[in-house]
């Protein structure tokens, strides 16, 4: 199907968020430019998972990293990476389904940029499940391998949102490496432990993410997306060390 | 006095003709606040009577139940009177349709609300009083049979002690009655009452609409006067005590519900039952600090499931309140400061989040929203001291069911309440969105305030320049990076082609950071500067490290005899973290080379290193958990 794109200056516009509650948005010319994007299907799928329980969260995790890799990852690259592609799809032609799902997109406009139009970075939920699908998807081509590694990423969400964070980690390789590093050495319950005795670290500092940090802090940076498995689990288990000192469960690992 | 066969027992002033057809709109506002409303109102109107002189707790007894009608004093009169009622408008036909209805019923409902530990009025003796130590006659009469304005009256005694209460409580009668029995400190017990009618015409005379259950007494001339009948009516309308007792016949069927009273009365007054200043019997079940928890957490009563609580809160407030440790909070209303205590909780199983404002001894005013906060997952309870609770208390609606602004007269101090109410929200939403990002933070933001960067970008450059675009479809190029950190600004060329090329300092000034709490004026002030990676020359040999800083280009620092040097992490987007690496964790010692002397570490800063010919130099002995890898900016003090 054909998706109208929205032309600039539809982002925190109050006339534009009163007509997407008035479902006026598609009847107005004015918010459109010619251009358009071709999609074959565009199933409908959570967007926004930052509320309820953790097992939830992971079904609606599940849920997107499903429609997103059956159906929106066979578009090119230029327009499932592109945010126009989805703020357009968004508020022209899944309204209803927002509103039905996220009532307070009703509550005013900060919800509707923050659930509709949110910058496609990193904190995007949309942002996260396309780039962690296309990771799984390019180098994993059994499905069963490929549902498996995105139960990784949503059990380990926090160093998946470290990773994707730092630009220069966001690369398929670096993540599966983590990924199968932490699925070995069953570490992701340590990664999202708190750190305990680091009063200068701040009050709720995560040994997964002070890892994925101390990678991002060691230079030449450029190499650990490059480094072998093995290698890189060296480092990771010298990293964690700094951070988590529990003995008996790392000669578990030993 | 005693009553005679044929004594008027209701009181009506004449008037020359009728000008309102429609009954008081107070009562169509609290009919609609339903029990709770009429639950709170005498409630607080119960706490606001408390003994002064002692801390025991306020003992609210509420009863329902049905009575004769015979045994209601005067109720013939008011039958009488509202058969001679004439609707001008269909909403009026209606309810006088209503109260027609229902006003000859044989057995009728009731409920009373009787309090104790409390004053009671004062001076019912007097009848209708002009002194102000009379009680009894402000709230029996209001202004009496001359009162210009209904409306006034109302707007005159709100938020005082019982006078809006009374109106709840005719909403609450079908056919707008209601009576007030006292007991005064000396024992004296006296029965009012008051009938919200119409305006009607009863033999042929015109009679305003309100109706005052009193004794008419002529004194000099042609001057009345109301007194109070003593109180010597059905066992339903005594009060042995001292106190006020209120008692509503005629209750609505909607208004019957003992759930519902217990329920408003634990949403509403939960921190002053559990701060012993209020125990409340309804018919048999008791209310006090120690049985609330049974009705909060009893499913009849309450949903128990915190992912369904969003509209009753009452449940996670009062475990909020109970368990949470209070912080001080500050706001202010541009002139005054007012303290409250917050009781804050997070649990990311909270659909809603609220914050109840309460008054200290008294109600919760509000399930406060606050503004962007609405479905964030947090529960507070917001308590108010005595001061405070002053300020509160003129903040609140007329149904007590808001903080707000709009109703106060006076322009400035309407400007001021709008202040104190948005700064109420502001420094709530300050704490939310802090445990919010504590609890979260995998979806927080990074504080980048202060954080110092330097971007090493020429890489990223050549790269673009040496590589071709990749067009894909459309002719759109690829070749598009954004960073994360911030980019440099450009740098003002006209400037620089106006001065001849200087070259590059190579250290360079910083704007000290203003820290909260190291303001130790004792201390001499510093200039710091950023070195350039130019000169300084690093080398790490087993477990030591040897830092050498060439200054003799520098003017500002190659004539100084001594330095103090910091580090700061840069990490691999060329973002720099100013209070990351601590020197103590990771060097177990620093020597001065010029000198040999092990140099002294105070706030993560390296003191005291010698400058000789424009060098320092330095030698770190590493500990084991050193990360080797680590790339720094340096800073130097002098």
């Amino acid at each position: 199907m054909e998706i109208k794109l929205l032309k600039k200056g539809y982002k925190n516009n109050e006339q534009f968020y009163k007509d997407f509650l008035e479902d006026q948005v598609k009847n107005k010319e004015e918010y459109f430019s010619d251009e358009v994007a071709f999609i074959d299907v565009t199933p409908d799928f959570p967007i926004y998972i930052a509320q309820g329980s953790e097992s939830t969260k992971s079904e609606l995790f599940h849920q997107a990293f499903d429609a997103i890799s059956d159906s929106y990852l066979h578009t090119n690259r230029d327009i499932h990476f592109d945010e126009l592609f989805w703020h357009s799809l968004l508020a022209v032609y899944k309204r209803d389904y927002l509103l039905e799902q996220y009532p307070q997109i009703n509550d005013g406009l900060n919800h509707f940029n923050n659930i509709v139009l949110k910058d496609f970075n990193w904190e995007n939920y949309i942002y996260k499940c396309v780039l962690g699908a296309q990771y799984i998807n390019d180098a994993i081509s059994d499905v069963s391998e490929r549902k498996r590694y995105y139960s990784l990423i949503i059990d380990n969400l926090d160093v998946f949102n470290y990773i994707i964070k730092y630009e220069i980690f966001r690369n398929d390789k670096f993540l599966i490496n983590i990924l199968d590093i932490i699925d070995e050495l069953k570490l992701s319950k340590v990664l999202k432990s708190k750190i305990t005795g680091r009063d200068d670290l701040g009050k709720d500092e995560r040994v997964g993410r002070r890892v994925i940090f101390e990678f991002n802090k060691s230079y030449p940076i450029i190499m650990s997306p490059m480094l072998e498995k093995d290698d890189l689990k060296e480092l990771f288990l010298q990293y964690l060390v700094y951070y988590y000192q529990d003995t008996k469960q790392l000669q578990l690992i030993e | 006095m005693s009553l005679s066969e044929n004594q008027q027992l209701w009181q009506f002033s004449p008037i020359p003709n009728i000008e309102e057809s429609n009954f008081n709109k107070y009562l169509e506002r609290f009919y609609n606040m339903g029990t709770s409303g009429l639950t709170r109102e005498n409630a607080q109107n119960s706490l606001d009577g408390r003994l002064l002189e002692n801390n025991d707790p306020v003992i609210l007894t509420i009863k329902t139940g049905t009575i004769s009608k015979d045994d209601i004093p005067g109720i013939e009169e008011v039958k009488n009177r509202i058969s001679c009622f004439h609707g001008r408008n269909s909403y009026t036909k209606e309810t006088i349709d209503h109260m027609r209805n229902k006003m000859n019923q044989e057995e009728v409902a009731y409920i009373s609300f009787e309090d104790s530990n409390t004053r009671g009025l004062k001076g019912a003796k007097n009848g209708q009083s002009e002194s102000k130590e009379d009680t009894w006659a402000i709230y029996a009469y209001n202004k009496g049979v001359h009162s210009e304005e209904e409306n006034k009256a109302f707007e005159n005694s709100r938020g005082g002690s019982h006078g809006v209460g009374k109106i709840a409580s005719n909403a609450a009668s079908d056919l707008h009655i209601m009576y007030f029995a006292n007991c005064d400190e000396d024992g004296n017990q006296h029965l009012g009452g008051t009938a919200q009618l119409l305006e009607h015409k009863y033999n042929d005379q015109c009679y305003r609409s309100t109706g005052y259950f009193a004794d008419l007494q002529t004194i000099e001339g042609n001057k009345t006067k109301f007194y109070p009948f003593e109180n010597k009516f059905h066992e339903v309308f005594q009060k042995n005590n001292r106190g006020l007792k209120i008692i509503i016949p005629f209750l609505r069927e909607q208004y019957n519900d003992e759930k519902e009273i217990i329920k408003s009365i634990c949403d509403s007054f939960f921190i002053s039952i559990l701060e012993k200043k209020l125990e409340v019997i309804v018919n048999d079940k008791k209310i006090d600090s120690k049985t609330i928890k049974d009705f909060v957490s009893n499913k009849d009563y309450y949903i128990q499931d915190i992912a369904e609580m969003k509209n009753e809160f009452t449940p996670l407030y009062i475990n909020t309140y109970l368990n949470e440790e209070p912080v001080p909070l500050k706001i202010s209303d541009g002139i005054n400061d007012y303290n409250f205590s917050l009781y804050f909780r997070y649990d990311s199983a909270i659909p809603k989040g609220r914050v109840a404002i309460v008054r200290t001894i008294g109600m919760k005013i509000e399930d406060k929203k606050i503004k962007n906060n609405v479905n964030k997952p947090f529960n507070a309870v917001l308590v108010a001291g005595s001061y405070e609770d002053g300020y509160l208390k003129s903040l609140e609606n007329e149904s007590h069911t808001e903080l707000a602004f709009e109703h106060i007269k006076d322009q400035r101090l309407q400007k001021n309440a709008k202040k104190f109410i948005n700064n109420l929200s502001k420094e709530i939403s300050k704490i939310i969105e802090e445990s919010i990002k504590k609890n979260n933070p995998t979806d927080g933001l990074m504080n980048t305030k202060d954080i110092l960067y330097v971007v090493e970008n020429q890489f990223k450059k050549d790269l673009t320049e040496a590589m071709g675009t990749v067009k894909i479809s459309k002719d759109k190029s690829i070749v598009k990076v954004t960073t994360d950190a911030p980019k440099k600004k450009k740098k003002n060329k006209k400037k620089s082609s106006d001065n001849p090329v200087k070259p590059r300092n190579p250290v360079k000034r910083v704007k000290p950071k203003v820290d909260i709490g190291e303001t130790n004026g004792t201390e001499e002030k510093l200039d710091k500067y950023s070195a350039h990676p130019d000169i300084v020359e690093r080398l790490i040999v087993g477990d030591n490290e040897f830092v050498i800083f060439d200054f003799t280009g520098s003017k500002e620092i190659s004539k100084e005899k001594l330095c103090n040097i910091s580090f700061s992490v840069i990490d691999g987007m060329g973002v720099e973290y100013p209070d990351e690496f601590k020197i103590n964790d990771n060097y177990s010692s620093v020597i001065d080379n010029t000198t040999g002397d092990q140099c002294k570490i105070e706030n993560n800063l390296i003191k005291d290193i010698e400058i000789k010919q424009g060098v320092a130099q330095l030698q770190l002995e590493l500990k084991n958990n050193f990360n080797r890898a680590l790339k720094f900016v340096y800073y130097v003090e002098v």
